[in-house]
């Protein structure tokens, strides 16, 4: 295990260094100048020569990709180009309101689906299996910018029992201000969850070892638990975890919605700009929590399946 | 005597009901309450720095004006100029030396004395290589401290212009030794002399600014914060304030007034700025060099509609490329809206059987494809084949600048009242912006308006202008659509808001009454 671990980590270099090499190259082939963007309508010649040199813009790709390289080994991300300050504090003050919204809409969906995916499975063709399966479709085929406004107008406008935005200041306020928003995120996690879920389980009941179980004498519920649903689970946990990767950086349109300063809507702001500096350390820290995330969800297989070894 | 007396009492009780039920009519209003915080959108963007000399977005811009204070600043009325860390001045009779006075007892909000050397460093600075705001203080030729509150300016010739320019945010105060010793560092946490001090800032998210217990306009400050919300997105934004959570919503989408202006305890207020709306096409491209063809692209228009539809009338038809303000040739009007004249025009150009074009609009710019869609359909009528795309602004900025579009829409406002500023960027060539974008020269504006900054006859200078906005006018340089007004909200708690012609806010004497 340790070995695994070590090996992992290990590959993490090489793989960051490769996602340098193409955020920085592909970036770079947008069209647009980030000093145009930044001048707008006093784009002149003269301005645009000006703050392309103020911003090192003008010296040779290759040796500003070398600075940015050096400016990663001694732990920076270099100098964001819209506010003219070090990108990494911006960055890390962002990305705990993202993970905690990534979290928290993981466990939602998590919670609603396992119960609901599983108890559609073992009422395989009545009519609760109907209406999970008519709600999954209609939260799927629902539109998340939808979803947020909707929910929004209900429960913040004419409720006035969630705020419309923000983050708030303590773990108390984080809930509630983020309730909304993970709930418009789980909304469309939830279904897929529960459509894998509801698949897998209904295969392992068909399997040779659950009729080993009951033919045992082992009680309904212990079946469930310990062979049904921690067998099931496995592509459930994949599911999560290739989910949660995306939301680090995929939330934008929630986030937009509800204001929430995470690193989904920096990230489209900074693009917009072509702040190259924040995108690249948003990428880099993107790719850095994604590596991460897999590996946890390689070591839950573990967890869950003894079969599953890491040497 | 007796029967006066009796009369007298019958006079005293109809006073004291007259007045009673006048109290009840017109309830006394309650004066300005000290205290309490604003919560304030922040349409457009973020603020992306407080150094003076850097940023060029309007909130940037807009939030810098109340924690710096200028020379002088731009009156209420956008026409005028007021005294701000000066408080009067003189200038020689050949126009070339300006001696200005800092007023007495005025401090930055650390307490330090605001010295005439700080404002020779403001101007220095905004007129240095290192500001981008260069090309505006070229005209300074030097700038001497003769003492603690004596300033004396030589311009290299008469400018009619320098105050305008003298208020510009670019030439915003701050003590000139902490900004030399601390460099880049300084304008994380900068000190001015304005109302409010910037003391927290999330950057993509909001900023705090408290008032400064120093600031010399007395009775001003009256809000103890200033709270500003980074919300760009419209229904984000009005979902907000319908909460409660924002006091001032700005930029409200022009279809959400009405159903706004029906919620109660909220009013929406129209302030006219000096913006300008437009769509602009390439003379360099076949067929726009031809005057016929720009001329039969505005007369299959009609202005009116575009107006209704997509800003709901909340603006006027636009007829000059100057917005309302100083020296706005009020004659110029609209294009008419004349099918068969276009119709006419464009056969006598040579291209009876119409053409194929393309206009490149922002993708989410909702009011810019709405005018898109409405040309598309307008231009059918003499046969033209309008292609609308949606693109991602970095990339039609890039393509306007390299001169690569058909047609685009475009807008600008003024940060200054005097008109130079507006006609160097929209309408002289030499000015390096729009006029060239669309390679629309002409030498008889370019010398008028050089001479026209030089000139400080206020008459034969708006003669002068006049002339610009008239040329322009005359050769269709670009499609005028509107002038449109500041959509602002507020909950009835807020009073004393508004927005200047210059599209910039005074929060310092904006109070609340919760």
């Amino acid at each position: 295990m340790g070995r695994y671990l070590a090996r992992r980590l290990l590959l993490l270099v090489p793989v960051a260094l490769g996602i340098t090499i193409v955020t920085f190259f592909l970036l770079r082939l947008i069209p647009g100048d980030p000093a145009v963007i930044m001048l707008d309508n006093r784009a002149t010649a003269d301005n645009v020569a000006r703050l392309r040199h103020s911003l090192g813009l003008d010296r040779p790709l290759l040796l500003q990709y070398v600075f940015f390289l050096r400016n990663i080994a001694v732990g920076r991300l270099g100098e964001s180009l819209v506010y003219r300050t070090q990108v990494l504090p911006i960055i890390l003050g962002r990305l705990p309101v993202t993970l905690f919204l990534a979290v928290y809409s993981t466990v939602l969906a998590a919670a609603v689906a396992v119960p609901l995916g599983t108890w559609a499975a073992l009422r395989r063709g009545t009519s609760p299996d109907q209406v999970i399966r008519l709600g999954v479709l209609f939260s799927l085929a629902t539109p998340n910018y939808w979803a947020a406004i909707v929910l929004l107008l209900v429960f913040s406008i004419e409720l006035r029992w969630f705020p419309v935005g923000g983050y708030g200041a303590t773990f108390g306020d984080h809930l509630r201000h983020l309730l909304l928003p993970a709930l418009t995120l789980a909304l469309s996690l939830t279904p897929i969850l529960v459509r894998t879920l509801r698949h897998n389980v209904l295969e392992v009941l068909r399997t040779e070892y659950i009729r080993t179980a009951r033919a045992k004498g082992l009680r309904a519920a212990t079946v469930l638990t310990r062979h049904v649903l921690r067998n099931s689970l496995i592509s459930t946990v994949s599911i999560l975890g290739v989910n949660l990767g995306f939301l680090v950086g995929g939330a934008v349109v929630t986030e937009t919605v509800y204001a929430i300063p995470g690193t989904g809507f920096l990230l489209i702001k900074s693009t917009f700009a072509r702040d190259y500096p924040m995108v690249q350390g948003l990428t880099l820290m993107f790719a850095g929590l994604v590596i991460l995330v897999n590996l946890l969800t390689d070591l839950t297989y573990a967890v869950l399946d003894p079969r599953v070894t890491y040497d | 005597m007796w029967g006066a007396g009796k009369g007298l009492r019958w006079v005293l009780a109809a006073a004291v009901s007259v007045i009673i039920a006048s109290l009840a009519v017109f309830p006394v209003r309650s004066g300005p309450k000290y205290g309490g915080s604003v919560r304030m959108s922040l349409a457009d963007s973020d603020v992306t720095s407080f150094d003076p000399i850097v940023p060029f977005d309007n909130m940037s811009i807009w939030t810098m004006l109340h924690v710096y204070d200028q020379l002088v600043r731009v009156g209420k009325d956008g026409a005028t100029i007021e005294p701000d860390a000066a408080d009067s001045w003189r200038t020689s009779p050949d126009g070339k030396t300006w001696v200005l006075h800092i007023r007495d007892g005025i401090t930055f909000a650390d307490g330090t004395p605001l010295t005439a050397a700080d404002v020779k460093a403001a101007l220095d600075r905004a007129g240095s290589k290192d500001s981008n705001f260069e090309d505006n203080f070229t005209l300074i030729g030097s700038t001497t401290a003769t003492d603690a509150h004596t300033l004396v300016v030589s311009l290299k010739q008469p400018s009619a212009s320098f105050l305008a320019y003298a208020s510009l945010y670019a030439a915003s105060i701050a003590p000139a030794t902490q900004m030399t010793a601390q460099g880049k560092a300084f304008w994380e946490h900068p000190v001015g002399s304005g109302p409010y001090v910037l003391t927290e800032w999330v950057k993509n998210d909001h900023l705090v600014l408290k008032r400064n217990p120093h600031y010399w306009q007395k009775p001003y400050p009256y809000l103890d914060e200033l709270r500003f919300e980074v919300l760009t997105d419209d229904n984000t934004r009005m979902l907000r304030f319908r909460s409660g959570e924002l006091d001032i919503a700005t930029n409200v989408p022009p279809n959400q007034v009405e159903p706004l202006k029906r919620v109660k305890g909220v009013t929406v207020r129209l302030f006219p700025q000096m913006r300008f709306d437009y769509v602009y096409y390439n003379h360099a491209r076949k067929p726009f060099g031809d005057v016929r063809v720009r001329q039969a692209l505005n007369y299959v228009v009609d202005h009116q509609a575009i107006l209704k539809s997509v800003l709901y009338g909340y603006g006027s038809l636009a007829g000059s490329m100057l917005p309302p303000m100083l020296y706005w040739n009020k004659e110029l009007k609209p294009y008419p809206y004349d099918v068969a004249k276009a119709k006419a025009l464009l056969q006598e150009a040579g291209l009876g059987g119409g053409f194929s074009t393309e206009i490149l609009v922002v993708s989410g710019d909702n009011q810019a494809s709405q005018i898109a869609t409405i040309l598309k359909d307008e231009f059918r009528a003499i046969g033209v084949d309008l292609k609308v795309t949606a693109l991602e602004p970095g990339t039609i900025r890039a393509r306007r600048n390299k001169g690569d579009f058909d047609m685009a829409k475009g807008y600008y406002t003024s940060d200054v009242i005097d008109p130079d500023e507006l006609v160097a960027f929209g309408i002289d060539y030499a000015g390096g912006a729009v006029a060239k974008w669309i390679s629309f020269k002409n030498d008889r504006i370019t010398q008028l308006s050089a001479a026209a900054e030089a000139e400080m006859n206020p008459e034969k200078r708006k003669a002068m202008y006049f002339e610009i906005q008239k040329i322009a006018h005359d050769q269709f340089a670009v499609l005028p659509l509107y002038y449109a007004d500041n959509r602002t909200a507020l909950w009835d708690s807020v009073h004393d808001f508004s927005q200047l012609p210059t599209a910039n806010y005074r929060l310092w004497e904006t109070w609340l009454s919760k």
